[in-house]
């Protein structure tokens, strides 16, 4: 049982390094473009997904977890937005919507800003101070569509121990003696700010924590307030 | 040490015991027509409880499928999109509205069925399948995965066997025996993949039951095995493996059974369709799409007992000859450009070769120097297919050369 050591000890120590920096940002720009009108923002359909941690550590999707998370991302995003004296429209998807397309491109760039920025290791030489990545001008539909400036998009996944994962972890942590942590659940995702007029991501913010839970509002509300840790004022 | 080692017999004990619980076994009542759908797992038009594992794994299925509606490979000829969900509404009978049909252009022999009704059809399938009892023999088989609701099924069995090797392997590894944790663990992750196995026993039996319920003729199923067998025999280079075999049942077990079954209904006295000419008006127009995807993945072994049956069939014979002569072009082994002419030859003599006959057999004739007839050939393709795409390559190419 070598090997189950080893990947409890590689998980811990994984988990370690990521939570030591719960978010990082890059941001392309420090301050919004705005001009007398008030700025507005569309936010993209949240892809979000909940899951449970099972004891032997896969994750099994959970539908009611999800569609209550989505709703309380939605709303707290929609009040952090209003206190920030913007306004956040919703997308609302139609029969025949390129949308399904937009997603896709988002979550592919979204994917290897996060392997490529965040991961030292896999940092690319051509993009060492420069933060140029782009969803392409096409988006400018949506600008025309909902008289916005940018739009959001948010991709959160997180997941929760259950109760036979509580139990391993312990018994784990009791027989190593507090060597090893079994990892439990996780929040992981990354938010990106797209300019409507080039498509250019101006800012892009990963989130990372081991706590937190987003089916309750509350709680809701501040892993919002960590994805939008330095957000452009 | 006992008390370990005691507690560890159990945990094996208990393991095997999920292990072989889980047989399928086809029952032995005389046929009853509607029988599959009253057994069912899942009535129609019912999508699970939202606080349910299984509406999780619906979730997951649903986004996956947002994909697939804007897949690049996903064909979207709408005949041929009418034709396999007009067959799948057949056999599904009341479930038609809960299944959505996507085909893909994949070569290969392959069709899945997600937890959510999303049904996926690869082409290289509609090449291989020759009427439509055939293809709704394995769409029967798909739409016995969803009423059955296996992928839960498998999905709980598969929780519970890595949440028991999980307490399996902190108890091994607290009593040091952990090399027996190894053994067991290969024992349980064998049993995951036997279940699914299980799974496919029971969606052949259910499968072929609302085939026949649909009216098609049972004893066209096991020949869909029997072709892909001898397929796979004329593998030479054994590289290819049928993707379909390696989460089912051995084929020629499957074969057998299936063989008796169907024998078994034919014998009560049923009589059912086979269905050749629509499915040939639905598939045949794109098949030449569909062979040059199969010829492209240069498994010629393979390929060349495909064509060899398909011929023997019947349907289109110039395009396939065609097809076969290409094969040898590309193979381009010792002989294979002689071959390849004789098919060509075969092709010209047959029904419905395409103009691009003509471009391959003046291709030979190049490589042979024989000027003379591949310019004729040339002009030959020119005149069928005044507009194609390679025009102005071809007229450089019958230009004399110096």
């Amino acid at each position: 049982m070598r090997r189950l050591w080893c990947v409890v000890v590689s998980a811990a120590v994984a988990a370690v390094l990521t939570s030591a920096c719960a978010t990082k940002t890059f941001q392309q720009i420090n301050t919004l473009e705005r001009d007398d009108s008030p700025l507005r923002v569309v936010l993209m359909p949240l892809d979000v997904q909940l899951s449970e941690l099972t004891a032997g550590g896969l994750h099994e999707p959970k539908a009611d977890w999800t569609a209550s998370a989505r709703v309380n991302i939605r709303d707290a995003l929609v009040e952090a937005f209003r206190g920030r004296g913007a306004e956040l429209a919703v997308y609302v998807e139609g029969p025949g919507d390129p949308q399904v397309r937009r997603d896709q491109i988002q979550l592919a760039v979204g994917q290897t800003i996060l392997v490529h920025k965040f991961q030292p290791a896999l940092k690319l030489p051509t993009k060492e101070n420069v933060f140029d990545w782009s969803l392409g001008p096409k988006v400018a539909s949506l600008r025309d569509e909902y008289d916005a400036d940018y739009a959001l998009f948010v991709f959160v996944r997180d997941s929760y121990s259950s109760g036979g994962r509580v139990a391993a972890t312990v018994l784990v942590g009791i027989l190593s003696m507090g060597r090893y942590i079994l990892p439990g659940g996780q929040q992981t995702g990354f938010a990106s700010l797209v300019d409507l007029d080039t498509g250019n991501i101006v800012w892009f913010n990963r989130l990372q924590r081991g706590a937190g839970d987003l089916r309750t509002l509350d709680a809701a509300r501040s892993s919002v307030s960590v994805l939008l840790t330095d957000f452009p004022k | 040490m006992r008390s370990p080692r005691f507690a560890l017999a159990i945990l094996i004990a208990a393991g095997v015991a999920t292990a072989s619980c889980a047989t399928y076994e086809p029952s032995d009542q005389p046929y009853q027509k509607g029988a599959a759908f009253r057994d069912a797992d899942i009535a129609p038009a019912v999508h699970p409880a939202l606080d349910t594992d299984e509406a999780g794994l619906w979730m997951t299925m649903e986004e996956a499928e947002h994909d697939l509606k804007t897949a690049g490979n996903l064909v979207r000829d709408e005949a041929l999109n009418a034709y396999v969900k007009g067959v799948t509404c057949k056999v599904a009978g009341p479930y038609c509205a809960d299944i959505r049909v996507y085909i893909l252009r994949v070569p290969d022999f392959n069709a899945m069925m997600a937890p959510n009704g999303a049904l996926v059809v690869w082409t290289g399938l509609l090449l291989r399948t020759r009427n439509e009892a055939q293809l709704a023999t394995i769409l029967g088989h798909e739409i016995g995965h969803y009423i059955e609701r296996h992928s839960v099924e498998r999905w709980r069995d598969i929780r519970t066997k890595t949440d028991i090797l999980m307490f399996f392997s902190i108890a091994t590894s607290a009593a040091g025996v952990g090399y027996v944790g190894n053994l067991a663990s290969i024992g349980v992750l064998a049993s995951i993949y036997a279940y699914s196995r299980d799974n496919e026993r029971e969606a052949d039996d259910v499968g072929l039951k609302i085939m026949a319920d649909a009216g098609y003729d049972p004893r066209e199923a096991p020949k869909v095995w029997a072709r892909l067998i001898r397929e796979e025999e004329a593998d030479e280079d054994k590289k290819s493996r049928i993707v379909f075999f390696a989460t089912h049942p051995v084929p020629e077990e499957r074969l057998d059974t299936l063989k008796a079954e169907a024998e078994r209904l034919a014998s009560t006295g049923f009589q059912g369709g086979i269905g050749v000419d629509a499915y040939d008006a639905a598939v045949l127009p794109l098949r030449a799409a569909f062979l040059r995807d199969e010829l492209d993945l240069r498994r010629f072994s393979r390929t060349e007992a495909l064509l060899n049956m398909l011929i023997e069939d019947g349907a289109n014979v110039g395009e396939l000859q065609f097809y076969r002569g290409e094969l040898y072009r590309l193979r381009n082994g010792d002989g294979d450009l002689d071959r390849a002419m004789e098919a060509y030859r075969e092709a010209e003599n047959s029904d419905g070769p395409p103009p691009e006959l003509f471009r391959s057999i003046a291709l030979i004739h190049m490589k042979k120097g024989e000027s003379v007839e591949a310019r004729e050939a040339f002009s030959r393709y020119l005149a069928l297919k005044p507009d194609a795409e390679d025009r102005e390559m071809i007229r450089l190419m019958m230009e004399p050369a110096g």
